[in-house]
């Protein structure tokens, strides 16, 4: 509960901070506004004053803070309409990825750490340990352009772009066939990298549980190594890898523009990095806050799932 | 005759590729009797228990050579399949530090319930975990308790319960109250003397502390240096220890009724491995002789009235 509490200025201060970020950042969002070509210095003027970009930052910030209380993040020109439904109509589709990504490089991350640590120093261990390194070092981009050569272009298994089939939706279950056609490439993308550390992170910690004392009471029980992995040592070493899954939800974001992009996934990430390239200020905010929350969320949800699985938390 | 419950014979545990930590140490507990084994920390008496359970706490420990009998039956060559099914069921084992031997995300209750589940013998999981704590004299609220709501005492009876659940035979108590208070201390020993009582447990004590074994044990091993220096019904070693290093253990027990110097033993336990020749404590030891102590090693000797030592100088008193 005092978590909550503590989130709710951090939130405002993300609000403020981003806003102030953006300001710094070179380009004047007039040029934006009205254009490239030439245009009256009155005219100019008169579209800085009109939305208040006349007035110092930190005014501009804390009124952009008010509006935001009230459930506005501004228009976007560049895609003429309003920030809000705009973010919504991409957001479904993001979650879909991210979520997919998320919880593929959890599960996938957990049971490989797990039988690394119990096969801990033989041949699985080394070659799963060499393979991870290697796949926290590639970057998700390059990586979903080889999935997309490999799978989409030689293979021609697989769709390299979009969430559907541009010929039409199919509906019931071709559509839900074709949604998942579309979505495993990204996903596979996206995650490669969280899986191996959140493997890594498991490995280390189940290693760490398995030495420890109540472990050697539950083997002295006649527990064998696998109640002794499912029944003591997964919860024991939770802790820190729920914290490596919270803390790389912001990433994983982050990363989703980039995948996104290569894609082409219909997102959040895509829209902004568009919205990056055509300065689209109040946009970029607006995702930013959102992965803001995002990522107060998962911290909030970690804390959360940790007090559910140690007692010792209270 | 029945045979006992738990014989080592000559049995000897070392590192692979090694020195040994356990050298040819042979002991027997019956049904119904507590047993000590005593020495200083690092004389091999706990790693004489774990290899009765089969289950080392240091990797690349192994049996080296030895019988381990159980009930008659040698499981020194076991698989380790067939040491699971016995460990648990035929054998429980407490530790020394409650705290740290009892899983803190899981409530009291679950351990306790373990080594049923484990074995495969569920009827009635939730009495039987009822009874097993009112066996040692707990509340049955504290299934549902964590173990870092209970104080040390209540930990080591949850342990102790958790040992007890498949009523084994042979009861392996590691240090079960250095960790512990002494006011707790006694609770402890009375209850496991009330268990072997009761139950016609056999109980193997390992302790380096002589008081305890003192008050508890019919009869006693002291162990140095890996190997067993003297044994002996308990009551006439410590009247009339014949080994030096029982004398010092001995001697460096505080005597309320006496103010003297405190007495320890000079030195300490040479590490696996680095035993010097001759006699294993002549180093240590207040009465050694060049010859023989320090030239060749004594060997285990069973004198007139049973007892047995391993000192080229006890015949000589």
């Amino acid at each position: 509960m005092r978590r909550i509490l503590h989130a709710i200025p951090l939130l405002l201060a993300v609000i403020l901070l981003n806003y102030g970020l953006i300001a710094a950042t070179p380009g004047d969002p007039v040029t934006a506004l009205v254009g490239d070509f030439p245009a009256p210095a009155a005219y100019r003027a008169q579209v800085r004053h009109d939305y208040g970009l006349d007035k110092p930052v930190p005014i501009q910030a804390l009124r952009y803070l008010v509006r935001v209380l009230h459930g506005d993040l501004g228009y976007s020109f560049a895609n003429r309409q309003p920030v809000v439904s705009l973010i919504a109509g991409r957001l479904l589709a993001t979650l879909e990825l991210v979520g997919t990504a998320l919880a593929f490089a959890s599960i996938a991350g957990v049971l490989l750490g797990a039988v690394s640590a119990q096969f801990g120093g033989g041949i699985f261990d080394r070659a799963t340990r060499g393979a991870l390194t290697v796949g926290y070092a590639l970057p998700e981009f390059w990586v979903g352009q080889m999935l997309i050569l490999c799978f989409a272009i030689w293979l021609g298994w697989l769709p390299s772009q979009g969430a559907h089939a541009i010929r039409g939706a199919a509906g019931g279950w071709a559509g839900i066939a074709d949604g998942l056609r579309h979505l495993l490439l990204p996903a596979i993308a996206l995650s490669l990298r969280y899986l191996a550390l959140i493997a890594r992170v498991t490995r280390t910690s189940i290693l760490d549980v398995l030495g420890a004392n109540f472990v050697l009471a539950a083997r002295a029980r006649g527990a064998g190594s696998i109640r002794v992995l499912f029944g003591h040592a997964l919860r024991n070493a939770a802790a820190p890898v729920l914290n490596t899954i919270g803390f790389n939800l912001g990433f994983i974001l982050a990363g989703s523009a980039l995948v996104e992009t290569v894609f082409g996934w219909p997102g959040i990430g895509r829209l902004l990095f568009d919205s990056i390239e055509s300065r689209d200020y109040p946009t970029m905010l607006g995702i930013l806050l959102l992965v803001s929350v995002c990522v107060v969320g998962a911290n909030l949800l970690t804390d959360i799932v940790h007090r559910l699985v140690d007692p010792r938390v209270a | 005759m029945t045979p006992p419950v738990l014989a080592l014979r000559n049995l000897s545990v070392a590192i692979q590729g090694g020195p040994r930590i356990v050298e040819d140490v042979s002991l027997d507990v019956a049904a119904g009797e507590m047993v000590g084994l005593v020495g200083e920390s690092g004389s091999g008496k706990s790693m004489t228990a774990y290899a009765a359970l089969g289950l080392f706490p240091a990797p690349r420990v192994r049996i080296e050579a030895g019988a381990i009998l159980l009930e008659g039956r040698d499981l020194a060559m076991l698989s380790q399949k067939e040491w699971r099914a016995l460990r648990g069921s035929r054998i429980g084992m407490v530790f020394q530090d409650p705290a740290g031997f009892l899983d803190p995300v899981l409530p009291a209750g679950r351990q306790i319930a373990e080594a049923l589940i484990v074995h495969g013998d569920r009827r009635g999981l939730a009495a039987r975990v009822r009874a097993l704590l009112a066996q040692v004299d707990l509340p049955e609220s504290v299934a549902l308790r964590y173990p870092h709501e209970l104080s040390g005492g209540q930990k080591q009876r949850v342990l102790i319960a958790a040992a007890l659940a498949m009523r084994p035979v042979l009861l392996i108590a590691d240090e079960p109250t250095t960790a512990l208070d002494v006011s707790v201390q006694a609770g402890i020993l009375k209850l496991l003397d009330g268990l072997r009582q009761e139950l016609g447990l056999a109980v193997l004590l390992i302790s380096h502390d002589l008081a305890i074994v003192a008050q508890t044990c019919t009869r006693v091993f002291v162990m140095y240096a890996g190997q067993i220096v003297e044994s002996g019904p308990t009551e006439a070693v410590f009247a009339a220890p014949r080994h030096p290093y029982t004398q010092g253990l001995l001697a460096s027990l505080l005597d309320p009724q006496v103010r003297s110097e405190l007495y320890a033993i000079p030195g300490t336990v040479p590490a696996a491995g680095m035993s010097p020749p001759g006699c294993r404590f002549h180093p240590r030891c207040p009465r050694a002789r060049a010859d023989p102590c320090a030239l060749r090693p004594p060997v285990l000797t069973m004198r007139a009235d049973g007892r047995m030592d391993r000192c080229w100088l006890a015949d000589a008193d």
